[in-house]
């Protein structure tokens, strides 16, 4: 009687993707909402791929599992992945339809899942993975996602027992799921833009799981990420399996080392968390089977698509739209550090203002209090407009960070903002933009060129 | 001035370090103690002006109170009878009750300074927004955590709350003011968003006639929102 219920449920999902393809939408969430309805245990009767790789944690997780998918496919395998649809359960059901013919068997060799780390408690005990990669927990959306215990709570108790994990042994939270399973663990040796002491305003995890005792780093990269110790007891950060020694920026290759040899890599991007993203594929792949020469090749087929970053430069001026994720302090975070060390004047647009939020609700600005405004009185930072609803908060999040009163303007109104730069004053503007606000970041940066092309 | 921020490192969640923040430059002269997770609290021996404990994850909770518990008189008579003043924000509250009952119906012992007691129901997470009436003053806050707390005294209650939730569904009551004592589920950096409310913390701590940095900039924020909470279609979560 299941077994027919979950063939009717694969048929009608079939049949729905069918039919929303012909209206030219993408069907990835819907088929899986039609076969959860009418199969509630379809993720559990369905026959999985023969492998299943599962990738969680909060930043990151979307770029590894698109690599994954990339690299599986550009060596000839069959893969399906979740890239264009959601990582909640009706994402992942769908995923699930899509590694399936209409007789229920397996058609393809890998199925690659991004899963958000929140609803993993609702996907990882029925996919039952092969590999759970993880790259990170920090904190995210306070609403949602609460706080990274509690996700580090969900994906410790409902990630299934068989199944092996790859682990960032530089991050102290996800480096500790799972203890009994079998696991393996990458990460990055001291770099030398390394430090011991944080700078961070969030530096979660600073204490001994253990014993309480404040940790001791032996380098810290950002907010908790490093390498630490604790003074009281015999607690340390996990050593990598798969360590990155070298990263030579200007040949652009890192250098893994994994049991006493070394492999040198082409890199594909060098900024700190894209090298996490390789080294996280990378790990993937020689874990499944692949030998570093076949890992070598592969990763040169393989790109980092840089949609967080986008630059113009008209008259002298260079606009660059860039990711800052609203309500995601280390997102944002990142970004704020990036753009108040570049080089030159610059003029920071602040529009990450939620824009669900601002339809009927007022966005809690507390998380702006977690980022680090401190960068923003950085030489070189000479306005800071903020934009939205929020704009007044931003403000005083900024002044209490210790940037003048007279560098700070605001609008309520991002367009209108935009006509608050002063494009004399500066050679660099850079619009930070929330995923829900890019389309509008795309318009005000449109109204700058064109206040820029006016101006030659 | 001795301020003591306990447990930074953990009770630290959703911008509530803003407002330690705030009180440095509110209060340029005053020594701030941070006090780590291992140290008893300096409370307890020195003296403490103000003591102050923001938001933590559950798993944080019962690392304090494994701590607390073998001194739970001795904080209690703090709280109860010095000239310190307290604030508690967020989930902090949970711990001043007489339990914090997990999602698994098991019980976590508190501090059992009040006759409350709090429950966990996650994975459903409570969020809203909120207004409220403490003395004379309109706060505008927002609450998101796991757990209810019940049973707080309508005499104990620290504010009334006008749009969204109290401690517990279906109670416009909100958090506990007794004495020296402030705790409330409201949470991240209240004393900046609410002007006022900083205003009154600082004349409660002997500062005659208190000035906020960057006044009008506070004022300005305030009164924004204020004016979004007034909308009718207003959704609270």
């Amino acid at each position: 009687m299941a077994k027919l219920r979950f063939l009717i449920a694969l048929v009608a999902a079939k049949l729905t993707k069918f039919a929303i393809k012909l209206l030219g939408r993408n069907a990835s969430h819907n088929p899986g909402v039609i076969a959860l309805k009418i199969c509630p245990d379809f993720l559990k009767l369905a026959p999985k791929a023969p492998l299943v790789i599962c990738v969680t944690g909060t930043n990151g997780k979307t770029t590894v599992s698109n690599l994954l998918t990339d690299a599986f496919t550009a060596d000839g395998k069959k893969v399906v992945s979740n890239r264009t649809g959601s990582n909640i359960v009706p994402g992942c059901t769908t995923n699930l339809i899509n590694s399936l013919n209409v007789f229920g068997k397996v058609k393809v060799d890998v199925t690659v899942y991004e899963v958000d780390e929140r609803a993993s408690r609702l996907i990882l005990p029925f996919l039952k993975p092969d590999y759970l990669v993880v790259t990170n927990f920090f904190r995210d959306s306070l609403k949602r996602n609460a706080h990274p215990d509690y996700i580090f709570s969900v994906v410790d108790t409902y990630c299934p027992d068989t199944t092996k994990l790859i682990l960032n042994a530089d991050e102290l939270c996800s480096a500790r799921l799972k203890e009994n399973n079998e696991r393996v663990f990458y990460g990055i040796a001291e770099m030398s833009t390394d430090i011991k002491e944080s700078i961070n305003i969030v530096a979660d995890y600073s204490l001994c799981p253990k014993c309480g005792t404040q940790l001791k780093y032996d380098y810290l990269r950002y907010h908790h990420i490093g390498h630490a110790r604790c003074p009281g007891c015999d607690f340390e950060s996990k050593n990598a399996d798969y360590l990155v020694t070298k990263v030579d920026s200007e040949n652009k290759t890192f250098t893994l080392t994994h049991n006493g040899k070394d492999m040198v890599f082409p890199l594909i991007n060098d900024i700190i968390f894209n090298i996490y993203n390789q080294l996280t594929v990378i790990t993937t792949l020689l874990q499944v089977g692949y030998t570093d020469e076949q890992v070598q090749e592969l990763v040169e087929k393989i790109h980092v698509p840089d949609s967080r970053l986008n630059h113009t430069e008209v008259n002298g001026v260079k606009v660059t739209q860039a990711m800052s994720k609203g309500q995601s302090c280390i997102s944002s975070c990142r970004t704020f550090d990036f753009v108040s060390s570049q080089p030159g004047k610059k003029a920071v647009v602040i529009a990450v203002d939620d824009y669900y939020d601002r339809k009927k609700s007022i966005e809690f600005s507390g998380w702006i209090y977690d980022v680090d405004f401190e960068f923003m009185t950085r030489e070189g930072v000479e306005q800071i407009i903020c934009t939205g609803p929020r704009c007044y908060d931003h403000k005083v999040r900024a002044l209490l960070a210790g940037v003048p009163e007279e560098k700070i303007a605001c609008s309520p109104d991002e367009m209108a903002g935009i006509d608050l730069i002063n494009v004399d004053l500066v050679d660099n503007v850079f619009i930070l933009y929330d995923t829900s606000t890019y389309n509008l970041s795309c318009r005000m940066k449109d109204k700058l060129l064109a206040i820029l092309e006016a101006s030659k | 001035m001795r301020i003591e921020i306990l447990y930074p490192q953990i009770c630290c969640l959703y911008g509530d370090k803003g407002n330690t923040k705030f009180l440095q430059q509110c209060l340029p002269e005053a020594e701030f103690i941070f006090t780590q997770l291992n140290e008893k609290p300096h409370f307890l021996t020195e003296d403490i002006d103000l003591c102050c404990m923001y938001s933590m994850s559950e798993q944080s909770q019962e690392l304090v109170l494994d701590r607390w518990l073998p001194i739970k008189d001795e904080i209690a008579d703090k709280i109860n009878n010095s000239k310190t003043m307290f604030l508690f924000l967020g989930n902090a509250m949970e711990l001043l009750g007489k339990h914090i009952e997990r999602e698994d119906e098991s019980k976590v012992e508190a501090l059992g300074i009040f006759d409350t007691h709090s429950v966990r129901h996650a994975p459903r997470r409570f969020n809203t927004l909120i207004q409220a009436r403490f003395q004379d003053m309109t706060l505008l806050s927002y609450t998101s955590r796991f757990a209810e707390t019940y049973g707080i005294p309508e005499e104990l209650t620290m504010a009334k709350v006008e749009i969204g939730t109290g401690s517990c569904p279906g109670i416009k009551n909100e958090g506990i003011y007794k004495d020296n004592l402030i705790a409330t589920y409201m949470l991240g950096p209240l004393l900046v968003a609410n002007p006022d409310l900083a205003k009154w913390l600082l004349r409660r701590l002997g500062v005659e006639s208190p000035e906020l940095p960057f006044e009008s900039a506070l004022y300005e924020s305030y009164e924004a929102k204020r004016k979004e909470f007034q909308r009718p279609d207003l959704e609270l979560e």
